[in-house]
């Protein structure tokens, strides 16, 4: 469907973007305009409660915008069928939560596994991409650790090689390193800035750390659900 | 690299839930197997039921029993003994006419036990096998099935008294038919007496003509004779007599109870396990699973428990049948028939109540929101 001569780039085109709650009093995003190069390592950063967490979720097609258009990787989110959304969600976008959201029950390796089993990877095909996945995050050691058992660190970790289970060329990640001391941040944020420049990957990086949104190629700032610096 | 370790699986995901709050899974599975025990038990002992009566109708190499027509009970045909032979034997094919009058009487201190009166001349050709004694000769010796020996605790040689009279203890002896092991032949003069039905048998045993083409046979005596109906096979038992369709009857409504009690009660559970995995299901819709792979788990998870009552309900329900044995009334009747038909039976009810249990919590679980459920708490 990417093939199809399109206006929309390969990054990530958002225009006029609104997602309201309780009836329009809550604002979130509230006509957000954004251009993202496809390749490009950009950071958000924004007060809390300014939408950060809910432009990620619009952009990773978790949610749907009240009004305005979206295009990711080409494809127009706003005009999207549910299956279509779904197909996104497993295929295009990796999505590492601020919580890291993993599945209590399962080892590291099987929460790796979640989304290539959901996308009919097939059995060893599976176990061999999320070895690799555990190995590229270092946590090879730990991989029949469940979540409880490993540090914050790691299972943030984990979240990203869940997010990169089944190769999206866009990474969206949400404070990845918000639960962790500034050494383990640096280090994370060194596993993302490898990742990204491996493999050409999108990387959207929120976060209200200055520290880590130095280390993007472009900052975006965000207040009351809008880009206060013309990022479009 | 090392590639070791279990692929995920959907099923893996499903054991490792129900194990995870394995109380929860282990009652639920019991309550449903409550049900699932009542269908496993009634049917088995509805099946011996069956099963017994088709002995019965065959035993001795007949092939067929005839009774009047319309009778309004089995035991309540009554039909002249020697006409009604004569119009038999006149049917082609048939070969040969056992009558036999068939009444329930109170013996010794025993309230009811199975009396069958035989002519002196058919209890050898009726095919039971004498254990001791010898067959009857005079008019008030009779012979004890084996099961009716041990309740009365009468051997050959015994007196035993029937309505106030005295009979003497021929001998006793054993068939393949249970209920018959459990009567007491009588010559038939003798009953046809005691029971007021002078000249009258119940049922003729019915032999045809070797490779004689049976059901035919007994169509033409039905159509020859209206009075008479002819009863091949067990399946055909309900010409004459209700009684095991009734019982069929009660096996298909303890199971319609079954998985309408079965499949609330997994519902329930089920309801509760989407609940509380809100915010799972929603991280499994984000990371993009479809809502058809999430009912899917769901419904497995609902299998999972339903399977787990078929096995503890089968298991308990063929135990409880069994126990029928040491109840004397039942025991004298049938022997339960454990077969593959009645444990497809739980099989299938555990499967359609688990379905049925996970359509509304699978509904739910479907209409979860994503980026509403990773709110969650
Ligand atoms: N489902 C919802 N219902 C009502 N209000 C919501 C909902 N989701 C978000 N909000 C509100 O929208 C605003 C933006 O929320 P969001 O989570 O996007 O903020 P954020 O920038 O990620 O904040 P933080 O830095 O604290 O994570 C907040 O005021 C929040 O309370
Ligand atoms: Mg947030």
């Amino acid at each position: 469907m990417s093939d199809a001569p399109t206006v929309h780039t390969r990054g990530i085109s958002a225009c006029g973007l609104v997602k309201h709650y309780e009836g329009g009093r809550v604002r979130a995003v509230d006509g957000l305009d954004l251009t993202i190069d496809a390749g490009e390592f950009v950071a958000i950063c924004g007060p809390s409660g300014c939408g950060k967490t809910t432009l990620l979720n619009l952009l990773a097609a978790v949610d749907r915008p009240d009004s305005g258009s979206l295009s990711v990787d080409g494809q127009v989110l706003t005009e999207m069928s549910e299956t279509g959304i779904d197909t996104f969600r497993r295929v295009t976008v990796g999505l590492v939560f601020q919580l890291h959201n993993l599945l209590p029950d399962l080892s590291a390796l099987e929460n790796v596994q979640v989304p290539l089993l959901g996308a009919g990877v097939s059995r060893n095909e599976r176990l061999k991409r999320a070895s690799a996945l555990l190995e590229r995050v270092d946590l090879l050691d730990r991989k029949d650790a469940l979540p409880a058992a490993l540090s914050g660190g790691e299972r943030q970790r984990v979240a990203i090689a869940r997010a990169l289970a089944n190769r999206p060329s866009i990474l969206l990640a949400d404070e990845p390193t918000g639960a962790l001391d500034s050494r383990n941040g640096q280090r994370l944020l060194d596993l993302l800035d490898d990742l990204q420049r491996e493999n050409g990957t999108t990387l959207v990086v929120v976060t209200h750390e200055q520290s880590v949104a130095s280390r993007a190629g472009r900052i975006l700032n965000m207040l009351d659900g809008r880009m206060t610096d013309g990022a479009a | 690299m090392r590639v070791d370790g279990h692929p995920l699986t959907l099923l893996g995901m499903t054991t490792r839930r129900l194990c995870r709050r394995p109380m929860r899974s282990a009652l639920t599975a019991l309550g449903v197997a409550i049900g699932v025990v009542a269908i496993v038990s009634l049917s088995t002992i509805v099946r011996g039921l069956w099963r017994t009566t088709d002995q019965a109708i065959h035993f001795g190499d007949a092939d067929m029993f005839v009774f009047q027509a319309g009778a309004a009970a089995d035991l309540l045909s009554t039909l002249e003994e020697d006409e009604t032979r004569a119009r038999l034997l006149s049917t082609p094919g048939v070969s040969r006419a056992v009558g036999s009058l068939w009444h329930i009487l109170p013996v010794e201190d025993r309230p009811f036990l199975l009396v069958l009166g035989l002519q002196v001349e058919d209890v050898a050709a009726f095919g039971a096998e004498l254990v001791s004694g010898h067959y009857p000769q005079a008019e008030d010796d009779v012979m004890l099935g084996t099961m009716a020996s041990r309740l009365l605790g009468k051997r050959a040689g015994d007196a035993v008294t029937m309505q106030g009279r005295t009979y003497r203890v021929a001998g006793v002896f054993e068939t393949s038919v249970v209920f018959y092991n459990g009567a007491i032949i009588l010559p038939l003069p003798t009953l046809q007496r005691l029971a007021g039905k002078p000249g009258c048998v119940t049922l003729f045993q019915t032999y045809c003509e070797e490779d004689a083409n049976v059901s035919a046979i007994a169509d033409r005596v039905e159509s020859d004779h209206p009075d008479l109906v002819a009863v091949a096979s067990v399946s055909e038992y309900t010409k004459v007599d209700q009684g095991l369709e009734i019982a069929n009857g009660m096996v298909w409504t303890v199971t319609f109870i079954a998985v309408v009690i079965g499949s609330i009660i997994v519902a329930n559970t089920m309801w509760m396990s989407v609940l509380e995995r809100t915010r799972e299901i929603g991280i499994l819709r984000a990371v993009g699973w479809s809502r058809r792979r999430i009912v899917f788990m769901i419904v497995l998870e609902a299998a999972g428990l339903g399977l787990g009552a078929c096995v503890i309900g089968s298991a308990l329900g063929m135990v409880l049948a069994w126990s029928t044995k040491w109840l004397p009334v039942s025991s004298l009747f049938m022997e339960p028939a454990y077969d593959a038909a009645t444990l497809l039976l739980a099989l299938g009810v555990a499967l359609l109540l688990s379905m049925l249990g996970a359509v509304m919590p699978a509904w739910r679980a479907a209409r979860i929101l994503p980026a509403e459920a990773l709110r969650y708490e």
